[in-house]
This record gives structure tokens, sequence and C-alpha cells, in this order.
């Protein structure tokens, strides 16, 4: 028991001034992407990270993956990272992220169904229980119809869901996209944007969620981190707090319109530094 | 069906120009014999001519499987070892500008007249484009599957068999559609150093006797020798890889 709520006090994700940096390889100056970023994450939050391009948003959510190395990658790093008090890598190994990259990542020559099974295959798990939980994952994002198809043969908004169910299929503690729907047009992103949050309401992953647009950070959010340009600080996180759970009305209430524009000026604040 | 239409059109014009050719120049027929003539010799000769070219598809296939199994092994140890591929990979790029021609007589001193040089001709020729092409559909992968597997921790078999050998299946098959070509170009060339039977031997005795006739005859049976051989590749690749476009090989 007490161990218990020792688990149940450790954030889900701890950076304590965290800063990382890519040594040249001729041994001169260093890049450094990350400086002293800290921020701690609860259980069950969604953070999205928006910033401007280039700056590091990737590298934050690979290096919470446990994705960067130091012996392969090179990268150096200060300060402290910990994932339920675990180093990255320990938490990879226990399978606790998925990973959701801003292409779908399908594998050309499996069907839907199968791409969405994959985790399962690398994860050796019990066979018969796994076709269930596919048949579960692929209705919660609503491609059930489509789980024989070839990726080629589905629109990028399909291609983008198969992707979600590959990642939920994992039951990870913690879901990490970067910029998922990125690539997709605004009614799509913005339905697929609901069916997150209705997702997120049943299985309460924790989400680290990459993207360049402001409406989608502000509507996702617990919290939005909004980071500086190279190398990336924390410039500011704002706590996003909607009356209710969202919904299309949302997306021309005061309060969220309000939120938006606050972090378009923290935005241009930053730009006008430049 | 339609797109072979101008190719069939095409061959028929040809052969009309050849023939008449032949009869206004009245060219003698050890120098270019007619279509009209071929055709029917083609055709009638049919059981010593069928195992002359059943005995030259038999070296070129199983040169062509050893060829073939050699490459995509010495490809997997390439992706496996980074140092035996910087060790060998540039003396099998050096090897393939001998000429196989030039090979071929050493081969038949070395292990007599029989089928076993020309097995080993036809596999060196098959070897090449396979090595390459495999090695390069190995080790060309796309960097965020790479990090799909990562991020599930997958092991490096897991890696290899998942996510490498379905994605270098596309580029194996290109390099087999050429080589199956080469396998048969390989018999042939090893035939022409030192045989009894076979579609080399055939073309060279005919060339020696100055039947032109059966010289057409044999080259065109080498031909559709050939063909076959690319296309019963192509049918395989179109249930093994149906997801690919095709993709066309690098020679090296």
């Amino acid at each position: 028991m007490l161990l218990d709520t020792q688990e149940q006090n450790v954030p889900a994700i701890n950076f304590r001034r965290f800063s990382l940096a890519y040594p040249n390889s001729k041994g001169g100056l260093s890049l450094q992407v990350l400086r002293d970023v800290s921020l701690t994450v609860q259980r069950g939050e969604i953070i999205t990270i928006i910033g401007p391009s280039g700056c590091g948003k990737t590298t934050l959510l690979r290096a919470v993956a446990g994705l960067l190395t130091p012996e392969d990658d090179k990268v150096v790093c200060e300060g402290s990272l910990e994932v339920f008090g675990m180093s990255p890598w320990e938490a990879k190994r226990q399978r606790m992220f998925a990973f959701t990259f801003q292409n779908p990542v399908l594998l050309p020559w499996r069907n839907v169904r199968q791409n969405v099974g994959l985790p399962l295959e690398i994860m050796n798990s019990g066979k018969r229980k796994d076709a269930q939980l596919i048949d579960e994952v692929l209705s919660m994002v609503g491609i059930g119809d489509f789980d024989k198809a070839m990726p080629s043969e589905i629109s990028g908004g399909m291609q983008q869901r198969a992707n979600l169910a590959r990642a939920l299929v994992q039951e990870p503690r913690i879901l990490l996209m970067d910029e998922p729907f990125g690539s997709l047009d605004e009614v799509t992103r913005e339905r697929l944007n609901f069916e997150l949050l209705r997702i997120h309401r049943i299985r309460k992953p924790t989400i680290l969620f990459v993207t360049h647009s402001l409406s989608e950070a502000v509507l996702l959010a617990d919290r939005v981190l909004i980071l500086s340009k190279r190398p990336s600080t924390v410039r500011e996180v704002i706590t996003v707090e909607l009356p209710q759970e969202p919904t299309e009305e949302t997306l021309i209430s005061s309060e969220y319109l309000g939120l938006v524009r606050r972090i378009r000026e923290v935005f241009a604040g930053e730009d006008s530094t430049v | 069906m339609r797109r072979i239409v101008p190719a069939v059109i095409f061959m028929i014009c040809i052969v009309i120009l050849w023939e008449s050719v032949v009869h206004v120049f009245t060219i003698p027929e050890y120098l270019l014999p007619a279509p009209s003539a071929i055709l029917p010799r083609l055709l009638s000769m049919n059981a010593g001519l069928l195992t002359h070219t059943g005995y030259t598809a038999f070296e070129s296939a199983l040169g062509f499987i050893l060829g073939s199994v050699f490459g995509i092994l010495l490809a997997m140890l390439f992706v496996h070892s980074r140092t035996l591929e910087l060790g060998i990979y540039p003396y099998a790029i050096a090897l393939k500008t001998v000429p196989i021609v030039a090979i071929a007589p050493l081969l038949i001193v070395w292990f007599g007249n029989g089928i076993l040089p020309k097995v080993i001709v036809a596999a060196v020729i098959s070897f090449f484009p396979v090595v390459v092409n495999t090695t390069k559909g190995l080790r060309n992968i796309d960097a965020e599957a790479f990090d799909l597997f990562d991020s599930m921790s997958a092991t490096k078999s897991q890696v290899f068999f998942k996510l490498r050998v379905p994605s270098a299946l596309p580029y194996l098959f290109a390099a087999l559609r050429i080589s199956s070509t080469l396998a048969v170009i390989g018999a042939i060339v090893g035939e022409f150093s030192g045989a009894d039977r076979g579609l080399g031997f055939f073309i060279m005795i005919s060339s020696y006797r100055l039947e032109t006739v059966d010289m057409f005859v044999g080259i065109l049976a080498s031909s559709i020798l050939g063909i076959l051989f690319f296309y019963g590749i192509a049918i395989l690749e179109k249930f093994i890889v149906p997801w690919e476009q095709r993709l066309s090989a690098d020679m090296a």
C-alpha cells in the first residue's frame, strides 16, 4: 500500500532544468536544442506543445520517448528527465509509450488491421485477446469497416486514424504525438481532435501533443506549453480552463477565442525579439 | 491488352520489311535468311532444338538460383556488419568489371566441358544485380519506420523480418527480373567456350557450317528463353509483392 501511494504521487513526466545538445561532430561548438526546461506533467493530463518551427518540439518528444540515446545519437543531456520516476529508456523498455509520428508510417505490405496489430506482434502478447483488442480500437477510432483495406487505398484522415489505433492498441500510459494531424484539412483535423478527446475520456492516457495550430493546441489541452526559439526554453505554460467538455460550440466561444488570442500574443512577443 | 497492340503492329511491320528486303535485293540465305525461311525451321526441328533449349534453360535456372541465393546472403551479411560491407563490397563491384566472356574459358579449363562451368558463369552474372539491390533495399528504410519499431522496443530480429525484409522485396524482385535474363546470357557464353549441347553450342556449330537459318533459329530460341524467365519472375513478383509499384533495377 505504501508503495502504491508513493507511486501515485510520482508525476507522469518530470523535467527538471533539462537541457539537450547535439555536439558538433568535429568537436566544435555544440547545437543547443533545449535549455533549462522544467515542467511537471500529471497523470492523465493533455499537454500541447507549440513553438516556432525548428525549435526542438520534436526533439523534446523524442527525448521523453527514449528515442534519443547518448551513444547512438550523440546527444548530451543535463538536468533530469524522468517518466514515472524512471529514465526514458527504462520506461520505453517497459512499454509505457506509444508514439505517433508526423506521417502515419503504415507499412504498405500490411492491411489496416495488420498494421494496427503490429505492436501486439512485437510484444508477443497472447493471441486470443489480441483480435478482440484490435477490434475494439478499430471501432474506437472509427475505421472498423476499413480493417481489410491496404494503406494506399484509404485517405490521409483514415491513415491517421489507423496510426492512432496502432498507438492505442499498445494501451500506453503516455501517448506522444508529433503533429499527427498536421497534414490534414481543417475539418478532418477538428473531427479527429474531438475523437481524441473522446478517447482520452475513456482511456485517460497522459498525452504530449506537438502542433503548429494554435486553435488545436487550445482545444485539446489541459495546459499549453509554449517554447521559445532555439535553444528552447519554456516561454509560458498556459492553463486552459474551458467551462465544460469542448464541443463544436466551444470553437466559437469567447473563452476559447480569448485563449487562442492570448497564445498568439505570446508568440508575437517571441517574434519581436528576433 | 490494348497496350501491347502498338508493339505487335511494329513487329509485323519489321517482319514484312525484312521479308521484302531479302526478296527485293535477292540477299543469299547464308547472309540473311528471310523470316519465311526461319519460321518453318524453328517449328520443324522442334525435338533437337528443344533438347538444346532445355539444356541451356537448366544451366541458366541453376546458375540464376545459385547466384541469387548467394547475392541475398551476402547482402544480409553486409547489412549485419558495416565492416564486412566496407571490406568486401568494393571487390564485389570490381569483379563485375571483369568481362564475363573472359572468365568463361578459364572456368572451362578448371571445371571441364560439363555443366558446372556454365552454371558458374550464369551464377556470377546474376549475382551482381541481386547483391547490389538487396543491400540497397535492406538499408533504404524510412527513418520514421525505424523510430516506430524503436518506440515499441522491437528486437533486432523483429526489425529485420518485419521491416527490412518486406521493404527490400521490391528491390530484390527488380534485380531478379534483370538477373533471370542475364543468367541465360551467362549460360550461352559458357557454352560458346566449350560444350557439346545447349543453344550456345547449337549457334556455334551452325556458324561453322554457315547454316545461317539455324543460327537465327538458335538466337530466336535464346531470346524466347530469356523472355520466359523474365515473365516468370514478373508473375511471381505480382503474387509476393502485390503492394509495390514496380521498381527498376540498379545494374550497379
